[in-house]
């Protein structure tokens, strides 16, 4: 477990130190707000629930986990240090677990960051607090499974741009992938395997402050199979 | 070679084992429910009932696929009616089936299943396809329709309250009494009638007709013509044990004048029923800082400009009890030119509704035009305060009555259309549950409810003022800390890596 913390801690570092953190948790902070409380008119609409909030969460992702793991191994590929790390006494499986541990704690800061909405809003009404939890909850594993696919596709790069555009494509096509069911008339079976596939109906659930067990599985295990992935492909790096 | 073929199948392994469980995790599931009050979680009630079934029920869910792959509510539904056939212990048999797949579409319909029609783009084409979301359960050789489901919501409240009806073969019976001659309830009171009927057997009782012995209970609304004699009949109802809903108006609009005339309603023997009961309605209008608006015409040349006119005396409730069956998971209400009312100081009442602290009352001469909104303050300033619009009415540990009375008998009627006040229907199912006793469904019928409305802060500047705090600090102040933050972290960083330089020089 130690290797995995450092590895994470030295990415986290290298994200504080350069741009790119402050910038990511700016916009995602003033973007999530201004929608929330200017666009969508949260105190116009009088209605006490942070749907509309976490409603734009799935789509902000698909730009911004992308970017947060874009140059995770694509830059490592790119510069060469990716060879050094695979050099040192680290499996290729905590290397993989210890940056994605690095994104996913910056993903929590931001998270963190959010909580003062729910808080500077609970005085106004009569909030349902296991919706809110429930809201988090799924937008965490929402992130982890993001995340773990912004990665698998870095350790495919060797260039940032191309792994931030193919992580953020595919994103949206696993994000949004039920609407195949709006314009198509699939065959039962396949209509309802896509509508399972497809992350932002079990996020719906998450967003009614109901815990389904099987959104918990399906992002758990597109996280898992993407770290897994990632790290098989650091291997058949490793020996070629 | 053959570490790339280890590599591979061990790939291929971990992959076949992570779809694996991905399968089973579809079939085999739990369910968490964070809500407060467990609204997507069968209620004890629905439990028992289940369990405790005579005989065995079939429920037949008719979803169209079409539809079960578009909205992801219809899936809750099911999981719901599958957890019904998990607690009934084998009494119920749940079946989804698609009506066009299954070539029954007609069947479906001649047994009360609406069809619906929803928009489907399907080989680039736009065009209507009729869609099934309702519910047939057959108990005995009793079947009860549930015509359209979609709501999970309040899902459990209607299939239990069906099945209940079922089992005990009897739907509870409302009698409604209109105060006018002319009034009927299927044209004056459409959508409250429309939707009570779904739950509720629904009559007109006719002035003076005595009230049958299968009604539970009886609405009376207005009762601006209705004699003593008449009365007499709600009088000895009550008397007998029955339950009533008085929601009368101390003073009379006339809806077919421009200005919206109004006069203070004469003394009539209805108020005289209710004196005996401990409630005076007085001949006031109870206005709100928190109202709904008036829809208004206005002459512009030769034509004439509609526009939505705030109006105080459609006044929008936000303070409720909490504690009562009916009040407790408030949705909200709406009330057309309330009466407040005055309670004996030695009866036993449950406050229901008051109108806000910020409220104020009008009396003689009435101004209700909303062409004239300064004059609608006319009394503001000396009668600010707030005010009873609705309560029940107690009785004694023997003799438990149920009576509840509104100051206002509009509320239910088609003016809750133009307000859009779909939660005043709500309100009379509550108000209807409760006083034909059924005090375990309207539990189930209020959990999932709750005052969706920012509603914590009565006082409109003090509520616009937290509101804009929180936006203050989520769209600037919050986003603003973190760029200074970074900022500072830069220019310390820099500061640092300067003085090891410097540092490094003068040691060279």
């Amino acid at each position: 477990m130690k290797p995995v913390v450092i590895i994470a801690r030295r990415e986290l570092h290298s994200f504080f130190n350069s741009a790119v953190a402050y910038i990511a948790v700016t916009l995602f902070l003033g973007l999530t707000a201004v929608w929330f409380f200017a666009i969508y008119g949260f105190a116009a609409r009088d209605f006490a629930s942070l749907r509309g909030y976490f409603g734009l969460m799935p789509f902000l992702f698909i730009v911004l986990l992308p970017a947060i793991t874009m140059r995770s191994w694509a830059e490592e590929n790119k510069s060469g240090t990716a060879e050094l790390l695979l050099t040192m006494p680290f499996s290729e499986l905590q290397l993989v677990l210890g940056k994605f541990l690095g994104a996913l704690v910056l993903v929590l800061i931001m998270l963190a960051f959010t909580l003062a909405v729910p808080l500077t809003v609970l005085p106004l009404a009569r909030f349902e607090i296991g919706e809110i939890v429930g809201q988090y909850v799924g937008t965490v594993l929402l992130a982890c499974a993001g995340l773990s696919l912004g990665q698998f596709v870095s350790s495919l790069s060797r260039n940032q741009i191309s792994a931030f555009l193919i992580s953020s494509l595919l994103l949206l096509l696993i994000s949004v992938l039920h609407v195949v069911n709006a314009v198509s008339a699939l065959p039962r079976v396949l209509a309802l395997t896509v509508n399972h596939l497809s992350l932002l109906t079990h996020y719906e659930s998450f967003a009614r402050g109901l815990i389904d067990s099987r959104g918990v599985v399906h992002y758990a295990l597109l996280t898992v199979a993407f770290l897994y992935l990632s790290a098989r492909v650091l291997v058949i790096k490793k020996w070629s | 070679m053959k570490r790339k073929q280890q590599e591979t199948i061990t790939l291929l392994m971990t992959l076949l084992v992570l779809i694996l469980v991905g399968l089973n995790s579809v079939y085999f599931f739990v369910r968490l429910d964070l809500t407060e009050q467990r609204a997507y979680t069968l209620a004890d009630v629905s439990r028992r009932l289940a369990r405790e079934m005579p005989e065995s029920a079939r429920i037949t869910y008719f979803l169209s696929d079409r539809l079960r792959a578009r909205a992801v509510e219809t899936e809750q539904i099911a999981d719901l009616l599958y957890e019904y056939a998990a607690q009934s212990r084998a009494n119920i048999e749940v079946d989804v089936v698609d009506p066009a797949a299954a070539g029954l579409s007609a069947e479906v319909e001649s047994l009360g299943v609406a069809p619906q029609q929803i928009q489907v783009i399907e080989q680039d084409q736009r065009s209507l396809a009729t869609v099934y979301s309702g519910i047939v359960i057959e108990y005995l050789d009793r079947y009860h329709t549930l015509p359209v489901v979609i709501d999970p919501r309040i899902f459990e409240y209607e299939l239990t309250s069906a099945l209940r009806n079922l089992v005990h073969d009897r739907t509870p019976q409302l009698g409604f009494v209109l105060g006018r001659r002319d009034e009927e309830l299927a044209r004056e009171y459409q959508l409250t009638a429309s939707r009570l009927s779904r739950r509720f057997g629904l009559r007109t009782l006719a002035a003076g007709e005595p009230v049958p012995p299968d009604i539970d209970a009886v609405f009376v609304i207005g009762g601006r013509d209705l004699s003593d004699a008449d009365l007499s009949v709600i009088r000895d109802f009550i008397a007998r044990g029955g339950r009533a809903l008085f929601a009368v108006d101390g003073v009379i609009i006339d809806l077919e004048t421009p200005n919206l005339a109004a006069v203070a309603a004469p003394r009539r023997p209805i108020d005289e029923l209710l004196l005996q009961y401990g409630v005076r309605i007085r001949r006031k209008i109870v206005l709100d800082e928190f109202h709904r608006s008036i829809p208004v015409a206005r002459p512009s040349g030769t034509m004439t400009v509609q526009s939505l006119e705030p109006y105080p005396p459609w006044v929008s409730v936000r303070n409720y009890n909490d504690t009562h069956p009916v009040s407790a998971r408030f949705t909200g209400l709406d009330l057309y030119w309330p009466s407040p009312l005055d309670l004996d100081a030695e009866g036993e009442f449950e406050v229901l509704l008051e109108s806000s602290a910020s409220a104020w009352l009008m009396g003689e001469p009435f101004v209700t035009s909303p062409l004239q909104p300064a004059a609608l303050q006319r009394d503001a300033a000396q009668t600010r305060g707030r005010y009873v619009l609705a309560a029940a009415v107690g009785g004694t540990q023997e003799a438990p009555a149920r009576v509840v009375v509104v100051g206002d008998s509009d509320f239910l009627s088609n003016l809750l259309q133009y307000t859009g006040s779909g939660h005043n229907v709500d309100f009379a199912e509550n108000l209807a549950a409760w006083l034909t006793l059924d005090d375990e469904l309207l539990s189930l019928r209020t959990r999932a409810a709750r005052d969706l409305r920012l509603s914590r802060i009565e006082d409109p500047v003090a509520r616009r003022r937290v509101a804009g705090f929180a936006q203050l600090v989520n769209v600037y102040l919050i986003p603003l800390s973190v760029v200074l933050f970074g900022v500072a972290r830069h220019l310390r960083r820099r500061s640092r890596t300067r003085g090891g330089t410097d540092q490094r020089s003068l040691t060279q």
